[in-house]
């Protein structure tokens, strides 16, 4: 029935909300709420900087309500253009005919071991906190149709983690893609001359440093990617260095390679 | 919360952001009304992170909030005072795109709005009679008939309905 309904949806309008600023608004309630509960009369002054942060920052009152389609009051702007025009996508799921994803994690774990050594020569790969390197496994939830692994890779760029999704783009499988215009950081997304779109977007926050790249290629597949300059997302460590372990043009590389396939 | 959290938020809300809104939309009918409560339920995501992580299913986590803040908006005192001559369910219905997929949204849509949010789970999200019940906070029985009135109603527009079982 899934099907049906994401059949009679049709194409989804772009998405006006932005990620960056729904967690900028949470940092300044945090804030709020730390600055509250800090001094005498705490509670008279956190009804009254919560109302004042939830309307300057153009919410709604009662209880952090975000309007949408907003540009952000604090991002700077985006490399690109926005270029949000909805593109269609398949209903329903594609990356698993029922049965097979255990043979299909089986099969992807060691391609996407070989095609990361072979972009990223001179990499040692690791376990990381996903367990074994690039242990690929199935997630499947209405929304992820996809699998995923990662690996804590060391090299000459220094080291950290890096985690990919395989899947093929669908109602189930449709991570954000193009940019919004609104990230914060730099966000860019390019189409080829073969129709292959890959998105390209940096976030540097308190000496974490991530490279994300979205690739979503002719035949289909879309590849999700990302490089931290640590250990990834259970590690609330600062960065070993100051960039992600690998650069954008090693991620693109590895989207591209047509052994990532499911 | 700590940077780490952030980034592990963003990726989630990244891969999810389609579903939820697409769940949304399903709930309320117009795209800006679904892009209000998922933003609300992403808010109220950022500020539970911690806990929601440590949910045995996240996602069953998440759209129990997407859910719960649609059925709690509609039970809020200023929605139920607008004026209208109309039942509240269908004083928000837009006109149905015709066709056969029209129908089926206008069915769902002419739902009340708790079999609307049981028949969501259960058939587009997957969810069991026991999960659904959990996340709505009603018993097994309630999904099971809900379910059953809510079949009823849409076997007229899908044609494969018969092999889904309540």
């Amino acid at each position: 029935m899934k099907t049906e309904f994401d059949t009679a949806m049709g194409v989804v309008p772009a998405s006006p909300i932005d990620v960056d600023r729904l967690i900028v608004r949470g940092r300044r309630r945090a804030l709020v709420r730390r600055l509250a509960g800090a001094g005498a009369g705490g509670g008279a002054a956190a009804v009254a900087v919560g109302v004042a942060v939830a309307f300057g920052a153009g919410g709604a009152p009662g209880g952090g309500a975000q309007m949408v389609g907003e540009r952000p009051s604090v991002a700077p702007p985006s490399a690109a253009p926005a270029s949000a025009a909805p593109r269609p996508v398949p209903a329903g799921t594609g990356s698993t005919p029922p049965g097979e994803a255990r043979s299909t994690e089986a099969r992807l774990a060691p391609v996407v071991r070989d095609v990361v050594r072979q972009k990223a020569p001179g990499y040692t790969l690791s376990a990381g906190a996903d367990g074994p390197a690039f242990k690929m496994r199935y997630l499947y939830d209405p929304g992820n149709d996809s699998y995923y692994g990662s690996a804590n890779l060391h090299g000459p760029t220094g080291e950290g983690n890096v985690a990919i999704n395989v899947g093929r783009r669908s109602t189930q499988f449709n991570p954000m893609n193009p940019c919004t215009g609104a990230e914060t950081g730099t966000c860019s997304d390019t189409t080829e001359a073969d129709g292959t779109h890959i998105l390209r977007r940096v976030i540097h926050e308190n000496g974490i440093a991530d490279n994300y790249v979205i690739v979503d290629r002719p035949d289909g597949i879309t590849i999700f990617i990302v490089a931290a300059n640590q250990g990834g997302q259970t590690d609330s460590s600062p960065g070993r260095q100051a960039e992600p372990v690998l650069p954008f043009e090693t991620l693109v590389s590895i989207a591209l390679d047509p052994r990532l396939t499911v | 919360m700590q940077r780490s959290d952030e980034a592990a938020y963003r990726e989630y809300v990244t891969l999810r952001m389609d579903v939820l809104r697409r769940t949304a939309y399903l709930l309320c009918h117009d795209w800006h009304s679904a892009d209000d409560l998922v933003a609300t339920t992403l808010a109220r995501l950022y500020d539970r992170w911690g806990r929601a992580r440590q949910a045995d299913h996240l996602d069953a986590y998440v759209r129990a909030m997407l859910v719960n803040a649609y059925l709690d908006e509609r039970r809020r005192p200023w929605r139920r005072e607008v004026s209208t001559d109309r039942l509240p369910d269908l004083a928000e219905v837009a006109p149905p795109a015709p066709g056969e997929h029209g129908d089926l949204l206008a069915l769902v849509r002419a739902l009340p709005k708790k079999r609307r949010a049981v028949l969501v789970l259960r058939f587009y999200l997957d969810h069991s009679v026991e999960e659904t019940a959990e996340m709505l906070g009603i018993s097994t029985g309630t999904v099971k008939s809900q379910t059953a009135r809510g079949l009823e109603t849409l076997r007229a527009a899908i044609s494969n309905v018969q092999g889904v079982q309540s």
